[in-house]
């Protein structure tokens, strides 16, 4: 699956359309997911968490960019689409802070991801 | 130290927990956070130190804030606000108790995993498995979350159940990204 770099965002990034949804339910939502190398876990908008109605079911002790120190923090379980053809099942974090879904480390590290940044372009395999 | 900030001098007069002190509230953390960076920039710990007591003195006691600003923060403040962005500031000091029921629950049933927690790990059968917490009762193991995740959903969709792994340290996650607005 190939996508462009979106320049919803500076520097342009590498954005991709997904359909989350709860782990065993069928109703799901479209969004903007972020491919973030940089973070441990996958994290969900906290727009898109109560729209969803995902409520806290796991911890983790999370940390964020400003040496803030880990907090305790609410997981949740998600089911994450991409192109309607394959799927994760992930356990994310909420942050009212991002608009978009961002894809962790979790999920990187299950499929090839190919970026081709003076093209713009990038790639992924499952 | 020239200072950008203008106190307010007078308590506002409408309910604590209308929307209107909830919108009151946002913008002031939000004037002042910016007014900080701006102050901070000139003079840097008076700054930071002057400006932190003042938001302390007037939103903490409120609880309204659970908590300001760590050691941490104190000494980046600057250059979290400018990196960050200003409008993003104030949500860094929100507790988890503003959020809603939901979270009040989930630290809950937190509380009462670590209070069971040394008898769960000494419990073959639970040790470095997932449990399931709910309403201060172990409802339901396994050894992998989504499966046990799944199962929980279909029983409590609507409610609140912790699923939490029973080892000796709690997972760990940084999420080191900072946005720009454009």
């Amino acid at each position: 699956m190939r996508f462009k770099y979106s320049h919803d965002v500076f520097p342009p990034g590498l954005i991709l359309p997904v359909r989350l949804s709860i782990i065993g339910g069928e109703d799901g939502r479209e969004a903007k997911a972020k491919v973030d190398t940089g973070a441990d876990i996958s994290v969900i908008s906290e727009e898109l968490r109560k729209e969803l109605n995902l409520l806290p079911r796991g911890v983790v002790s999370a940390k964020g960019a400003f040496d803030e120190g880990f907090t305790p923090s609410p997981t949740y379980f998600v089911k994450l689409y991409i192109n309607h053809s394959f799927s994760f099942e992930l356990q994310v974090i909420s942050l009212p802070t991002t608009k978009y879904f961002l894809i962790g480390r979790d999920l990187l590290n299950q499929i090839i991801l190919h970026a081709n940044g003076p093209a713009e372009l990038f790639e992924i395999t499952i | 130290m020239k200072d950008y900030r203008t106190p307010i001098s007078k308590e506002p007069s409408f309910e604590r927990d209308s929307p209107v002190w909830d919108e009151l509230y946002k913008s002031t953390l939000r004037y002042y956070a910016i007014s900080l960076a701006f102050s901070a920039l000139e003079e840097r710990v008076k700054g930071i130190e002057e400006s932190h007591e003042f938001i302390y003195r007037n939103f903490f006691r409120d609880k309204k804030v659970k908590r300001l600003f760590t050691d941490g923060e104190h000494r980046n403040i600057p250059m979290s606000l400018i990196g960050y962005g200003c409008e993003n500031a104030p949500t860094l000091h929100v507790g988890e108790e503003e959020k809603g029921w939901e979270f009040k629950k989930w630290k809950e049933e937190l509380d009462f995993f670590n209070s069971i927690k040394r008898k769960l790990l000494e419990d073959e059968t639970y040790r470095n498995k997932f449990v399931a917490i709910k309403d201060k009762r172990l409802i339901d193991y396994d050894i992998d979350n989504f499966r046990l995740a799944k199962r929980v959903n279909e029983k409590y969709r609507n409610e609140v159940v912790l699923i939490i792994k029973a080892e000796i340290s709690m997972p760990v996650a940084e999420i080191p990204s900072p946005e720009i607005s454009i």
